[in-house]
């Protein structure tokens, strides 16, 4: 049976099936009938997540538009709250926003109820008193320095809660937007950590402000930063000067917010291997140097393809993985090896 | 189709449709004859799409490019075509690597106009299907009835909808781009010292 509102072509028949999948309910038949159709061909999985990509771009345009004009109840108050502290100016536009949109919509509420509440800190457990001196300027700024040289700028009412130990410094930022200028300690690793978003450095200026419950969004000003999500460390980017990320995994996969005990960090030294424009068979190279395991790849056409990235050193697999899809091979695993082969 | 599955899809809207065109312009310019440029582009979406994430990925542009390219020649090589694909490829880095952060930031800024303006062509069903789905949250069959209208001509509305948007978007980086590299590289000069990424 042809799909839903059949059609000829690939494009059209995706685009029926993505806003079918999005927006119907599927019946059983239906569901197959699309995993079928996706099975055959790798056009009909490229062409379906073509249309996907764009049905976001359009849900993302209608829903930004509505929320820019249409008036709900519930959020006048934010919106006077936003405006009088200035932060409508960080909040990203639509399609910067992205995938963020419910964490962006958060992030606005959150700043707004911030803002009734006088910038305050909260201090972590090991040490009693974080600060040297506190200013608050005009702007509605607050100027803190960290016991270890370190100075925060707090901005929309920015909340920190700040644990200095003898081999690391965790700050937690729970509302609004802080930039930091870290105080260069490279036994102690200074790491901002926004919802599931963290952000490290040794010695460098950046900003993190609060994106939703779990995101954040890191600006480095000077140096270099590490940011990765959750557990994710080993997939960390390295931000440069100039550079800024997002990241929102949402909500969704949240434990009970607030629950958190004494979360645990990876060791702060981690080596990476940054890949831009590399020919696989010498990214393979740098690899085996530094693994047990070992990469062989089997077909020169892969060794000649090249890759982008960034990867832990250790995380041979992951490596591996994104190199077979780039280069449309596949990965079979032996005695101590892994295999890259063409499909 | 989970949440990894969106947040892909996501970064793939906002991060690789926006290239398309001028993958599409350069696989017809130089390929026509050789691989058919759809071929590619779904290939490549489908290879782009079942990476597991996408943090490691920091130039999306130059990603799409590499990976169509890598598309490219795989059929090439699968179909028996010699592949001249070591004479064209530095050519084809100069002109996508070259562009400068700025005049990306700038694209990305038109984007969005273009995005918006489109949102004028989405009929007021459309629209309003997308507002009681991802604002409301209710159900195709009770978006029917609050519409006044059937659940297949609630379909069709967003068919064409998300086909305008792909159409619009795939059709300007091309008119962006024009015609080939000497603009961009112009482009770069003009803007200032080319920044590698």
């Amino acid at each position: 049976m042809a799909p839903p509102g059949s059609s000829n072509s690939i494009d059209d028949q995706a685009a029926h099936w993505a806003v079918e999948a999005a927006y119907g309910e599927l019946s059983p038949e239906s569901h197959a009938e699309l995993e079928a159709w996706l099975a055959e061909d790798s056009r009909h999985r490229g062409a379906f997540a073509r249309v996907r990509a764009a049905l976001h771009v359009m849900e993302e345009a209608v829903v930004d538009a509505h929320e820019a004009t249409g008036p709900s109840p519930s959020s006048n108050g934010d919106n006077d709250n936003d405006a009088a502290h200035g932060a409508n100016a960080d909040v990203p536009g639509p399609l910067q926003r992205g995938f963020f949109r419910w964490g962006a919509r958060g992030f606005a509420a959150g700043a707004a109820l911030a803002a009734s509440v006088a910038a305050a800190v909260m201090v972590g457990v090991p040490v009693p008193l974080p600060f040297g001196r506190a200013v608050q300027d005009g702007a509605g700024e607050q100027v803190v320095t960290l016991k270890d040289g370190s100075v925060a700028t707090l901005r929309h009412g920015a909340k920190l809660e700040v644990t200095l130990s003898g081999n690391f410094r965790r700050i937690t930022l729970l509302n609004g937007e802080a930039r930091f200028k870290v105080a260069k300690d490279k036994s102690r690793p200074f790491v901002v950590r926004s919802g599931d978003v963290y952000a490290q450095a040794t010695g460098t200026v950046y900003s993190v402000s609060r994106v939703g419950l779990t995101g954040g969004t890191v600006k480095v000003t000077e140096g270099s930063v590490l940011v990765w999500s959750r557990d994710e460390r080993e997939q960390a980017v390295l931000l440069h000067a100039g550079d800024a990320v997002t990241l929102d995994l949402g909500p969704v996969q949240l434990p009970a917010p607030g629950t958190k005990g004494v979360p645990s960090l990876p060791p702060p030294e981690l080596a990476q291997i940054s890949f831009d424009n590399v020919p696989i068979k010498s990214a393979v190279a740098r690899f085996n140097r530094v693994n047990s395991t070992k990469i062989i790849i089997a077909d020169p056409a892969i060794g000649d393809t090249r890759i982008v990235g960034l990867f832990g050193a250790s995380d041979i697999e992951q490596f591996a993985q994104a190199a077979a899809v780039l280069s449309g091979g596949k990965v079979e695993h032996g005695n101590g090896i892994i295999v890259i082969k063409k499909k | 189709m989970g949440d990894g599955h969106d947040i892909i899809s996501a970064w793939i809207g906002r991060e690789v449709l926006p290239h398309e065109g001028a993958v599409r312009s350069w696989l017809s310019r130089r390929w026509r004859n050789v691989v058919d440029p759809n071929d590619v582009i779904q290939e490549a979406y489908c290879r782009i799409a079942s990476l597991a994430s996408v943090d490691h990925i920091r130039n999306p542009a130059a990603y799409f490019h590499r990976t169509a390219h890598a598309v490219a020649t795989d059929i090439m090589r699968r179909s028996g075509i010699i592949s001249f694909t070591s004479m064209t490829e530095n050519e084809w880095l100069n002109v996508m690597d070259r562009e400068p952060l700025a005049d990306r930031a700038v694209a990305a800024d038109q984007d969005l106009k273009r995005v918006n303006g489109l949102l004028a062509e989405l009929s007021d069903t459309c629209r309003q299907a997308i507002e009681l789905r991802r604002i409301e949250g209710v159900s195709q069959r009770e978006a029917a009835q609050r519409l006044g209208v059937s659940e297949d001509v609630i379909r069709n509305h967003l068919v064409r909808g998300v086909q305008k948007v792909l159409k619009a978007i795939a059709a300007q980086d091309a008119q962006a781009h024009g015609d080939g590299q000497e603009t961009v590289e112009q482009k770069a000069e003009a803007i200032g010292t080319p920044r590698f990424l």
